[in-house]
């Protein structure tokens, strides 16, 4: 019974292997008897929806045409085409991920094999074209996680025959979109090589990638190919360019990049080579050469040469490119679990025009939640000028030229940064700028120490102190001719500047210019400036001057108003010689509170007597309080400053003078030059216009000649019934009866003398 | 000549006022060719001539250049000279190794500033850096186009201003009309009244005002201890603390003091933002006692000359004594003279005793004689008018003599006087251009004196000035005045030679009434006329040349009588025409009239040439 049971068992089983294999040998040795395209495409047509392209010229094409043919028992060619038309999976909406395919043409080999049961012997063909694609994120499911290893989906080569031939590949995407990030991409893959064989490594494919956003252009142009277990990307064009919008500027990168990428354990390594035009308003252009990039999966780093053209034409032609050697790396977790970034700046020296700057920056930047922090590790900075007569003589003839009095100094001038100090919050970096130039008559001798507080978690600036230590400072004036006007350094405020805006249509209405309006932005973080000179640390040479103006100087900024504060204070007293007249300046403190307030006092000899002034200037006005030894009274003084008499010894018209004289004092509108002018000219006459608060003065000249100085008498035509001629002389308005006896006025040469 | 060169036309502003000497000649044309559009064609002719002109002058004059062959004009620009200091400064101090070299770029960015301080808003300079050659064309003068106010309270124009148009825009100008718009409104009581300026390169000149409230006068503070009392000073001031404030009346009073008391007077407000805290009267006194020699001369008075000694401040009351010699070719006499002013308690009462001896020769008789006077009198300041009233009587013995007779006639008059004036003809009595004086006088010799019968003798004159559109610098001035004089008898009669002092009849003609006519030559008879009423017209251009010389028209005309306000039917016509300069040594006044009366069959011509004498 047993026996039966198992030869019936047998014979059943047996029969359905052998029907199996039967059938498999069938379906193996008529391949296209069983996968007809129709019942293909009957499979496949309930998981597509399905447009047809009404251009197609085959109507009734099945979706998917399925041609098998043998070679021989063991290998089979398979040919895959795809109707022409629009294909999105019938599973998700109309709107979601979608591909119109022109051109789907897929035809390979396969054999029998014993380990993989079935090789791919060859690809004999693949062309595909994707006229419009759209790619839609299915969010109905969960986020799927992403669990493959690199490289697991390219074990395909597990799967090729040893001998396995490629043939040519062609895949086109004209347009293919990604709505949810706004971008859209075309791109072409085609194989370089007309015949490759063999499954060390495929064929090169030159490739094509083309994507762009609303913000920005990007392309990937080379070829790239597999090697193994490598991506090898040999050589490669990169660039990116974002678009132009209303008030940014385009920003252009171009390079070259190539690289290995280990689809094993996703290593990669790269070379890169990166232009970048017009990065900021300062720089015309920014290069990275001999980029590397090294990746693992707990190692990131890069290094790269960088080489920026600063934007602009110097006097002496373009600024040298400025080479930073450029090292980043991205280290092992900290405790916190942050990565710190460190970086490495160097330059090496960049010289122009004299001046030599080295540097040496070494950073570490954490990126954290929300936050980074940056912490110096090392930080030199040097920018010197061995010899700034050099400097002077290179940038002399250009638009850079240094500026007289400046321009004859010679000797060093250096800046340096020191060791930076790290803080919690910020760090500290200390710097000195030291000078000692010198010129026959000039000096500039100065010491001045700085430091910048930068914020660790934004890198922004927290404050700025500056120390300067004037050791001496010598400057000459150019002989200036106290009776001239004065010369017109600065532009009248009164006059309203305009900038036409710099487009301008041609055949359009001349677009409106706008005023320059000058706003000083103070910036945001404190800037404490002190500034200190010894006595004599400060002398400016003059021909009037006996010997020089020396003075010492005490400023610094108030840590609360920020004003700067402090005075500038004759160290000692001196002559002021002019036109054979002398006058003492005795003091002169300028004081910053922050208003600046002056306080000067003149002194001189006149006929016995010690005239001294003090005069107080602040707020625009000016008080003069005058002195004398032995006492007098203001008039009397005046007289002696105007003209070394007193009272009883000047005329009538000298009198007058000295009343209009002490009015302009004592209107407070007489500034400290106008009076030291008063002093230490010989004034003839003095005419003062209450009204615009303005005075006029007659000065002798040696020679005989006179000048004025002050408002122009124009002004004062309604008060001119008496016009001084000098000394004794006037003209003057009288009232003269006439032959009927009424007074008439008549103008008359006019001598007078009083007692 | 090196410091002509050196220091250009020896006019020179201090501090930051600087100013140019140069002036457009400008001039403003009738209402009726005042239309914008006219004017504008107008203006923009006569500144393209002028600039034309200038530029035609300068450049066939090969000007030299800025700095040598380093800064140099471009062909067909302009060339403006630079100032002394403004040189140091673009083209170096050669004196100096520091200031020897100024860079290109330097010297361009201090010219711009300079050229800009001129009016050249939009110069092109070009800088070699190759050759070190910086090459300047100082293209267009910007010049002010329209005045604006912004926030001008009612009582401010800039019609005052509008001769300012046209002139270059640069730092002068600014400060001009700065200054002027400034006396405006403290003229119209602003006190404490700030603006600033804003120029634009179209031309555009905005006045923005900050004009606070309407002031009235404080009492004035002296700032020091003067010789002269505050009260007594008062007398001098057109202003009582309750008036509104006017800075014409400090300058009034200024004027005043320095004519009589004071050697200077200057009054100064001081204000805090919109607060008027003070009014500050600074003066100088010089010695009391003067000598002074004075010189004149015209055509009709020869060179006329006085020698005065005076002392000016007697007593507390400030009073006045003088003795003067006076002399011209018409007139001599020696005179002391007492103004006695009263009492603290009423500083502008006065009396005032004259002594003179007098010698006058006209061509129809001749005086000599002693004669004192005695008058009471007092000034009064009411709003903008100042009246002088006067009453007194004279005692002289004059000796008359012509070719009919000489005869000695001790009489007594009573007198009264009342002159009037406004603040404007007061305050620019050194350069007349508006406002009103008028003189009236009269005296009466009783009958029981020279002649059986009595005889009044009254004369009225007086002098209108108008400013077109108040110009500050004045373009058309308009004149009228007129002299009406006439001699009343107690019984009616007509006045006659014989039984009347022969120097009260009147006599016309000349520079002061009738132009076309020599001085006094009318009546033509012996003893003058009873009575006269004569008119003047005269139109003034000033300010139409860029030098000191105002064209003027006029036209006199004029009635004799034989008095008791009777007057002849033949009409008196003297048109003509002639100038007027004001040189820095006074007025000169050149006229040539014709003279018509054609009743007498007399058509002549009259030339006058005056020094000091005006309108």
């Amino acid at each position: 019974m047993l026996v039966k049971v198992l030869k019936w068992t047998f014979g059943i089983f047996g029969g359905l292997l052998v029907l199996v294999i039967g059938v498999i040998l069938f379906a193996w040795m008529n391949p296209g008897k069983i996968l007809t395209s129709e019942r293909v495409s009957g499979w496949v047509a309930p998981l597509v929806r399905f447009e047809r392209d009404p251009k197609a010229p085959f109507e009734n094409a099945p979706i998917v045409s399925l041609e098998i043919t043998p070679h021989g028992f063991w290998r089979r060619t398979i040919a895959i085409r795809l109707a022409p038309g629009c294909y999105s999976l019938a599973r998700e909406p109309k709107d979601g991920t979608e591909a119109c395919i022109t051109t789907a043409d897929l035809s390979f080999s396969i054999r029998v094999s014993k380990r993989t049961y079935v090789k791919l012997t060859a690809l004999e063909h693949l062309e595909i074209r994707v006229s419009r694609g759209r790619f839609v994120e299915d969010k109905t499911g969960a986020p799927e996680e992403n669990s493959t290893a690199p490289g697991t989906g390219f074990s395909y080569l597990h799967y090729l025959d040893q001998g396995f031939s490629w043939g040519p590949i062609g895949i086109t995407v004209d347009q293919f979109e990604i709505p949810s990030a706004k971008l859209k991409v075309a791109a072409r893959i085609e194989s370089t090589e007309l015949e490759h064989r063999g499954t060390k490594s495929s064929p090169k494919l030159a490739i094509d990638l083309n994507a762009e956003s609303p913000e920005w252009n990007a392309r990937l142009g080379g070829e790239i190919y597999q090697k193994g277990d490598l991506l090898v990307l040999p050589k490669a064009s990169v660039s990116y360019r974002t678009k132009k919008k209303a008030g940014t500027e385009t920003l252009r990168l171009g390079g070259e990049v190539a690289g290995t990428y280990a689809l094993s354990t996703g290593d990669l390594d790269g070379d890169f080579s990166v232009l970048w035009r017009n990065p900021t308003p300062d720089l015309a252009s920014l290069k990275a050469e001999d980029g590397k990039i090294r990746m693992r999966r707990e190692e990131l780093s890069a290094r790269a040469t960088v080489k920026a053209l600063l934007q602009g034409k110097t006097p002496l032609g373009r600024l040298p490119i400025l080479t930073v050697d450029v090292e980043a790396e991205l280290r092992q977790p900290e405790n916190s679990g942050d990565r710190p970034i460190d970086f490495d700046l160097k330059i090496d020296a960049y010289e122009f025009a004299g001046i030599t700057a080295h540097s040496d920056l070494a950073v570490t930047l954490v990126p954290t939640k929300g936050t980074n922090e940056i912490r110096y590790r090392k930080g030199e900075l040097r920018i010197e000028t061995p010899n700034f007569a050099k400097t002077i003589a290179l940038l002399s003839k250009t638009a850079w030229a240094i500026p007289t009095p400046f321009n004859v100094f010679r000797g060093p001038m250096v800046f340096h940064t020191e060791p930076f100090r790290e803080a919690e919050d910020r760090t500290t970096i200390p710097a000195v700028l030291t000078t000692n130039l010198t010129s026959t008559e000039q000096t500039f001798n100065t010491e001045t120490k700085m430091e910048i507080d930068i914020a660790k978690k934004d890198f922004s600036i927290l404050r700025l102190k500056v120390d300067a230590f004037l050791k001496k400072i010598q400057f000459r004036l150019p002989d200036y001719e106290p009776l001239a006007p004065v010369p017109a350094l600065a532009r009248d405020s009164r006059i309203i500047r305009y900038v036409k805006p710099k487009t301008y249509v041609k055949g359009q209405p001349d677009p409106k210019t706008k005023p320059i309006t000058t706003v000083r932005k103070s910036p945001e973080f404190p800037i404490l400036i002190s500034v200190k000179g010894g006595p004599g640390s400060i002398a400016l040479l003059n021909r009037l001057f006996d010997p020089a103006l020396l003075a010492e100087v005490n400023l610094r900024t108030d840590a609360e108003t920020r004003a700067l504060t402090g005075s500038i204070d004759l160290s000692t007293p001196f002559r002021i010689h002019y036109l054979n007249r002398a006058i003492n300046l005795d003091r002169l403190d300028i004081t910053l509170r922050p208003e600046i307030e002056t306080v000067a006092v003149i002194s001189m000899d006149r006929s016995g007597y010690h005239i001294s002034a003090t005069l107080h200037q602040g707020a625009g006005k000016t008080q003069v309080t005058l002195a004398s030894t032995p006492p007098l009274e203001d008039s009397e003084i005046v007289s002696l400053l105007l003209y070394g008499m007193p009272k009883n010894s000047i005329s009538s018209e000298q009198t007058r003078s000295v009343g209009s004289a002490q009015a302009a004092m004592g209107s407070e509108a007489l500034g400290i030059f106008s009076f030291w002018a008063f002093a230490s000219t010989p004034i003839e006459s003095v005419l003062y216009d209450p009204a615009t608060q303005t005075y006029s003065a007659v000065v002798s000249l040696p020679g005989g000649f006179t000048a004025s100085i002050g408002s122009s008498w124009d002004n004062d035509r309604q008060l001119a019934l008496s016009k001084s001629l000098g000394r004794n002389w006037a003209v003057s308005t009288e009232l003269i009866k006439d032959s009927s006896g009424v007074d008439r006025g008549g103008t008359l040469l006019r001598w007078r003398k009083s007692y | 000549m090196g410091l002509r060169k050196r220091f250009g036309l020896y006019r020179w502003p201090s501090g930051a006022s600087g100013r140019s000497t140069a002036r457009l000649p400008h001039f403003r044309l009738p209402e009726a060719l005042t239309h914008p559009v006219v004017y504008e064609g107008l203006n923009r002719l006569r500144l393209l001539l002028i600039s034309s002109l200038t530029a035609a002058i300068l450049n066939g004059c090969s000007a030299p250049e800025l700095c040598g062959d380093r800064v140099v004009w471009a062909p067909g620009s302009e060339r403006i000279g630079l100032e002394k200091n403004d040189s140091l400064f673009v083209c170096g101090d050669p004196a100096h190794p520091a200031w020897q070299d100024v860079p290109p770029r330097q010297s361009a960015s201090f010219l711009h500033s300079y050229l800009e301080s001129k009016g050249y808003l939009e110069p092109k300079i070009t800088i070699d850096y190759d050759a070190n050659r910086v090459t300047v064309d100082a293209g267009k003068r910007a010049v002010v186009a329209i005045i604006l106010a912004e926030n001008a309270p009612p009582e401010f124009s800039v019609d005052p201003l509008e001769t300012n148009l046209g002139q270059p825009l640069e730092k002068g100008t600014l400060d001009r009309i700065e200054g002027d718009a400034l006396s405006l409104l403290k003229t119209e009581g602003y006190a404490c009244a700030t603006l600033k300026l804003e120029a634009h390169p179209d031309g555009r000149l905005v006045i923005k005002i900050n004009a606070g409230s309407q002031k009235t006068f404080l009492r004035p503070v002296s700032m020091g201890d003067y010789p002269v009392s505050d009260p007594i000073l008062s007398r001098f001031e057109p202003f009582d603390s309750d008036d509104r404030y006017d800075i014409k009346k400090t300058s009034i009073a200024a004027s005043r003091m320095q004519g009589e008391v004071a050697s200077s007077v200057n009054y100064t407000t001081v204000c805090k933002d919109d607060d008027f805290l003070k009014l500050q009267r600074s003066a100088a006194f010089g010695p009391p006692r003067t000598w002074e020699i004075g010189v004149g001369a015209s055509t009709e008075e020869y060179p006329l000359a006085f020698i005065r000694w005076k002392s000016n401040r007697l007593w507390k009351s400030a009073s006045k004594f003088q003795i003067e010699l006076f002399g011209s070719n018409k007139r001599q006499e020696l005179s002391f003279e007492l103004k006695y002013y009263l009492s603290e308690a009423h500083p502008r009462l006065y009396l005032r005793p004259v002594l003179s001896i007098t010698h006058r020769n006209e061509a129809q008789y001749d005086t000599s004689g002693p004669k004192f006077s005695l008058y009471q009198g007092r000034s009064f300041d009411l709003g903008k008018w100042t009246l002088a009233p006067e009453v007194g009587f004279s005692v002289s013995r004059l000796r008359y003599s012509n070719s009919r007779y000489t005869r000695t006639e001790p009489i007594v008059t009573p007198e009264f006087t009342l002159g009037g004036h406004t603040n404007d003809y007061e305050l620019y009595r050194g350069d007349p251009r508006r406002g009103f004086d008028t003189h009236l006088q009269y005296t009466y010799v009783p009958s029981a004196q020279a002649s059986s019968i009595g005889v009044h003798r009254l004369l009225l004159t007086g002098t209108y000035l108008y400013n077109f559109k108040n110009y500050i610098q004045p373009r058309w001035i308009l004149g009228i005045r007129y002299k009406f004089g006439t001699l009343f008898t107690t019984d009616g009669t007509t006045p006659d030679a014989s039984k009347t002092p022969p120097d009260w009849f009147f006599l016309v003609g000349g520079d002061q009434d009738l132009r076309g006519f020599s001085r006094n030559s009318l009546p033509s008879d012996q003893s003058g006329a009873g009575s006269v009423a004569t008119s003047g017209f005269e139109s003034r251009w000033p300010g139409l040349f860029s030098f000191p010389l105002d064209p003027l028209l006029f036209l006199d005309a004029g009635y004799v009588g034989s008095g008791n306000s009777h007057f002849s039917r033949e009409v008196v016509v003297s048109p003509g025409f002639g100038a007027r300069s004001a040189t820095p040594l006074g007025t000169i006044r050149a006229t040539y009239a014709r003279g018509y009366q054609p009743a007498k069959n007399i058509y002549r011509s009259q030339v006058f040439v005056s020094f000091g004498a005006e309108f």
